[in-house]
């Protein structure tokens, strides 16, 4: 039932379009037959690979011994371009443009516009992508309410520009998803200013080295380094106005146990740092560069 | 310095491949036109091949990144000596003065192929300027980095720094990152550079142009020569408004080209299709054309694993799917033996790094 359910979920959109397309192709291959054997041919090829390639990603025992030979490709097991699903559809559609076009304008317009209220309908610009309403509305209250206290500061001080940040790697990539001017330091810009770039990760790597604490999982290792992001004295060398900070304190139970050796006062930190705290929700921290 | 730096990119990712691809892409295919994209990106699929080979061989004996880049250097190179003086000798003896001129032009492009080349490049302006990546593209540059700073191959896992747990195995025999940062080593241009900028501004028309490649020869003749311009116009315009959700082909091949992933679906996959259509279509052709299409689809395979777990298991997957078809349309079933044959060393692979 699962395998079932997970086909049904992550079937495609155009399965439709992409079935029609390959009986168009199969019925161009019978048209050709006689006029242009190579074309046929090449119209049987594909049609005939399309349907084989749909039938086998459908079959579930295939799913199955894939899934078990390699579990991390259940997520791609279904990616279409295998399946040659554009070009199929857009090879269809320009036949029976073509064919449409010799029967009447009429028959023409109707065809195209059927194709793109198809691919209206069916289709979402892909520059925004499908997962940011879903990622929107995974931002916890306590994020939100972060987002809002930066957002309000900044309008407080009159800065109506890009809102430079530095934080926890999955709420800098939910911040810029909650308000458009939040420019997270991240990706893009660490490609812009690559020098800036390597020597931070260079740091960051042996800083973590350093975490490694006998006896520890890399997992515990990993859960509790997030809360620092970046070492403290990196904090400086970035150019951005606010840095968001997992109040260790607030973050873990046996807070006092790991930093017995090694306190961590985040806001003595940052002071020296030249930056402010400016407010602070229940597990975070918020800290604003002072100017000058 | 930058120019420099960009110019030695481009000779690596772009100019050594299409010499590479001159080695085995024929001239008497490429009589009539030079034939740029299918030379390119079989030259892509040898190198890549071959930089995968020497990575998984070169793990198993322990050896650095920065050793295995070296080798790759001194053959790749080699290569391209040998594709340069095919090229020189096609130029020269097969296609002379009067063909010359057809041979290196494109050809004229009607309203639709324009339309869909401003489709094209609005992409590319898209992913250039407006494209923030995700962390899981934070991972790969940090494998990349690891190799550069620390000689590193697929040895440990890049994400949140953590130098102290080993990569996971299906990591392990993708060699893209690597290769990255062998770009970056041999150019000195930063390889978020060279993925993040260079990867889609040189290898997103070669995507199209494969792609386009596949639609001439279903199209090539129909409705007066412009359904060729039509299918690149539907083609683009789809690739924008295809975004239906995350593993859909549109977002793969316009949004992340640099991930291994998504350079599977936008040249390995029309590749693979480009070589099946060889292999199990074409009659006309001697024994030395046969085998050098079946080593090019060989060599695809290994790309596709070079470029991921998903490629390798989807690429073969590709190619069982293409011989069934082939066999059946053509009745030749002795093409069965050549065609498990190029999937032998996938297997090889995952006995030994993944079973």
């Amino acid at each position: 039932m699962e395998v079932i359910l997970l086909f049904m979920k992550m079937e495609d959109k155009y399965w439709g379009l992409f079935l029609a397309a390959l009986f168009f192709l199969f019925v161009l291959c019978l048209m050709y037959k006689d006029r242009d054997e190579k074309k046929a041919r090449n119209y049987l090829f594909l049609s005939l690979y399309g349907v084989i390639a749909y039938l086998l990603f459908l079959c579930p025992p295939v799913y199955a011994a894939v899934t078990k030979l390699c579990p991390q490709l259940s997520g791609y097991y279904e990616l279409s371009h295998v399946q040659m699903m554009v070009p199929v559809m857009v090879i269809a559609a320009v036949m029976a443009l073509e064919a449409a076009r010799k029967e009447g304008k009429g028959r023409m317009a109707g065809l195209l516009a059927g194709f793109f209220v198809l691919l209206a309908v069916t289709g979402d610009f892909a520059y925004v992508p499908a997962e940011d309403a879903k990622w929107q509305a995974e931002c916890s209250l306590e994020e939100k309410e972060v987002f809002d206290l930066i957002l309000r500061h900044a309008k407080d001080r009159g800065d109506d520009g890009k809102i430079r940040i530095w934080g926890m790697e999955e709420l800098m990539a939910k911040s810029r998803l909650y308000d458009s001017d939040f420019q997270p330091l991240y990706g893009k810009d660490i490609g812009v200013s690559p020098e800036k770039y390597s020597a931070l990760q260079q740091a960051m790597y042996q800083c973590y080295s350093a975490y490694d604490v006998v006896g520890g999982t890399a997992i515990n290792i990993k859960d509790r380094l997030d809360a620092l992001s970046v070492p403290p004295h990196q904090y400086a060398e970035l150019d951005c106005e606010y840095v968001i900070l997992h109040d260790p304190k607030k973050q873990f139970d046996d807070y006092e146990e790991f930093f017995k050796d090694d306190e961590f006062d985040a806001v003595s930190y940052f002071s020296a740092l030249g930056y402010e705290a400016v407010g602070r929700t229940e597990h975070m921290l918020l800290f604003y560069r002072q100017e000058g | 310095m930058v120019i420099l730096q960009g110019i030695s990119v481009f000779f690596h990712m772009c100019v050594i491949p299409f010499l590479v691809g001159c080695i085995l892409v024929s001239a008497k295919e490429a009589e009539k036109k030079c034939n740029v994209a299918v030379r390119t990106a079989a030259g892509l699929m040898v190198t890549y091949a071959l930089y995968e080979i020497l990575t998984l061989a070169m793990q198993l004996r322990g050896k650095g990144f920065r050793e295995v880049s070296q080798m790759y250097l001194y053959i790749v190179l080699a290569l391209a000596f040998a594709g340069l003086l095919f090229f020189g000798y096609e130029v020269v003896c097969k296609i002379r003065g009067k063909h010359l001129k057809n041979y290196l032009l494109l050809e004229k492009p009607d309203g639709f192929m324009i339309a869909a080349l401003v489709l094209i490049g609005i992409q590319i302006a898209a992913i250039l300027l407006m494209a923030t990546p995700d962390k899981d593209d934070a991972f790969y540059s940090g494998l990349s980095s690891m190799s550069l700073s620390y000689d590193y191959l697929l040895e440990y896992d890049a994400y949140n720094g953590n130098m102290v747990k080993e990569i996971s195995a299906r990591y392990k025999i993708s060699a893209l990152p690597v290769y990255q940062a062998a770009l970056s080593l041999f150019s000195g241009l930063h390889h978020l550079v060279i993925t993040h900028n260079l990867f889609p501004l040189f290898y997103m028309p070669l995507a199209y142009a494969l792609y386009d490649k596949i639609g001439k020869s279903f199209l090539e003749k129909e409705g007066h020569g412009k359904a060729r311009g039509k299918f690149m116009f539907a083609f683009a315009l789809l690739h924008m408004i295809g975004n239906y959700y995350v593993f859909s082909p549109e977002n793969f091949l316009v949004t992340r080209i640099w991930q291994g992933k998504a350079l599977f679906a936008a040249i390995g996959v029309p590749f693979l299709w480009i070589c099946g259509q060889t292999v199990f279509l074409e009659e006309k052709t001697g024994i030395g054309r046969q085998m050098k299409g079946w080593f090019l689809m060989a060599c695809a395979l290994l790309a596709c694993t070079f470029m991921g777990e998903t490629g390798l298991f989807l690429g073969v997957f590709m190619v069982a799917c293409q011989t069934m078809a082939g066999c059946l349309v053509t009745k030749k079933w002795w093409k069965l033996i050549p065609a498990v044959l190029c999937c032998v060393p996938e297997l090889l692979i995952v006995v030994k790094f993944l079973m």
